[in-house]
């Protein structure tokens, strides 16, 4: 099967060589030998040199007929919720590993792929660690952000307009020098507050929210940071609840205005599981949207509650539960997937892949094919990977969609 | 680049105590400091990891600069 899929890809993906760097393309290599410091002749010949090459390898990957339609998509969530993981398994869709812009600061937190570019909203922050500090105000309060700023720049990236963005340094905690930025075929904005200003959520096109549960949130940073040093039970329920009253004012009611939400709740199969590693996930899909249609199971429109494990597919404790039905969510029409429980063999996925209907896959076994592909990443064995899978399927739907027309 | 461990503890421990004086505007900005830095080391620590000894960073850094090496080369054909 991986064989065969790999012929199928050939004349349109890249390599999937083992190592990537080597089979760069040689712009690139010269771009990034090339110190960015001052905007020399040799560096602007660079970047144009290097833009040509992406334009043409665009031609290559995407097969874009009169591509000049900019695609915009956001995605909320808090920190430490996979936003990161999620952007990884997006990206990967759309093909080539996404890489910080060569040669600029080594702190940047965009990220470059062939099709997309992924732009983290922190970049606007409109006060740095320090000016927070005094104005004891939280990176999720709209004081410190400089929205203003972001509507424009995402307005100039949607129009194709090249812009210098600031960067803001996770490690120091301070605003950096910008960085020039162009405009990508799909621009992917991450982070608080995407959906929060009006003019910038008028902006996107494809709105995603990852919305976990207290509980959740509290057993994965524990995963996160309890190796830290100095991290302690205490000082991450400490974290938590601190924020909380921003998270709830500021970033949680963003979620009504999503298309799509990834739900992540503790399981039902097993009673006072308190690890977080059984999830119950949920994927919440609005209906009637123009750009995409809400995947179902079996039979769209109907409630089903299926367990797939039976004579046909063998599934160890706790199993695995599937749901699917109509409900509102904040007064609008939804159509939810469920699923609780995790898969340990690939193939448990594949039979279940086949009873989704209108998943955007291409060939039959695409999701189970990115799935293994990113068979690393956190998630990879339950709802969380297969419905963010299934969600970047839609993002490359509503690219589709809109370029098309 | 990440975060020195140093860095997180003694965000922690300005946080515990800023506080100690109940809820407030510079507790909760405190503890967001501890946050951003944690998340920064857990996405730092995720960028260099790999399972793969083939594909570890040191090798990758150093394939970058010698791709002609014999343990880097690789012909697509």
């Amino acid at each position: 099967m991986q064989t065969a899929a790999a012929v199928q890809c050939k004349p349109v993906c890249r390599p999937m060589a083992a190592r990537p760097h080597v089979a760069r393309r040689p712009a690139q290599l010269a771009a990034s030998a090339a110190p960015i410091a001052r905007p020399t002749f040799s560096s602007t010949l660079n970047q144009r040199t290097l833009k040509a090459g992406r334009v043409a390898s665009r031609v290559v990957v995407v097969k874009a007929e009169g591509g000049d339609k900019i695609v915009v998509i956001g995605l909320a969530a808090d920190s430490g919720c996979g936003k990161s993981t999620f952007m990884r398994r997006v990206t990967g869709i759309f093909g080539g590993e996404p890489k910080p812009p060569s040669g600029g600061n080594p702190d940047s937190n965009t990220l470059i792929s062939d099709m997309t570019t992924v732009i983290c909203l922190d970049d606007y922050h409109s006060l740095d660690r320090n000016g927070r500090k005094e104005a004891g105000v939280t990176a999720l309060a709209p004081e410190s952000q400089n929205f203003d700023l972001m509507y424009e720049q995402v307005k100039a990236l949607k129009e194709g307009k090249a812009v210098d963005k600031p960067i803001y340094n996770h490690v120091t905690g301070l605003l950096d020098p910008p960085e020039p930025t162009s405009s990508p075929n799909i621009l992917v904005i991450e982070g608080l507050h995407p959906f929060y200003d009006e003019r910038v959520n008028e902006l996107v096109d494809f709105r995603i929210y990852l919305d976990i549960s207290d509980e959740i949130k509290f057993a994965w940073k524990i995963q996160r940071d309890m190796a830290e040093r100095g991290h302690s039970l205490e000082s991450i329920k400490a974290s938590i609840e601190a924020r909380k009253p921003d998270f709830d004012a500021y970033i949680d009611p963003q979620k009504k205005k999503a298309d799509m939400i990834i739900q992540v709740l503790p399981t039902q199969l097993v009673p006072d599981e308190k690890e977080g590693k059984i999830l119950r996930v949920r994927l919440i899909m609005k209906d009637g949207k123009k750009l995409f249609d809400p995947v179902y199971l079996f039979d769209q429109g109907s409630t089903v509650s299926w367990i797939p494990c039976g004579r046909k597919l063998t599934c160890s404790f706790p199993g695995i539960k599937m749901f699917y039905g109509p409900d509102t969510y904040y007064g609008e029409e939804v159509s939810v997937l469920e699923m609780d429980g995790q898969f340990d063999k690939l193939e448990e996925l594949i039979y279940m892949e086949s009873h989704l209907s209108n998943t955007s896959a291409k060939f039959y076994g695409e999701i189970t094919q990115q799935m293994l592909k990113n068979s690393s990443f956190p998630g990879s064995n339950n709802g969380t990977g297969l419905f963010q899978t299934i969600v970047g399927l839609k993002c490359r739907e509503v690219y589709e969609r809109i370029t098309q027309k | 680049s990440a975060p020195k461990k140093e860095a997180i503890e003694a965000a922690i421990k300005e946080a515990e105590e800023s506080c100690a004086g109940g809820a407030s505007g510079e507790c909760a900005a405190a503890w967001d400091t501890v946050e951003e830095l944690s998340a920064a080391a857990a996405h730092a620590k995720a960028a260099s990891s790999s399972t793969d000894p083939l594909e570890d960073k040191r090798v990758n850094e150093y394939c970058e600069e010698n791709p002609a090496e014999p343990e880097c080369r690789v012909y697509d054909e």
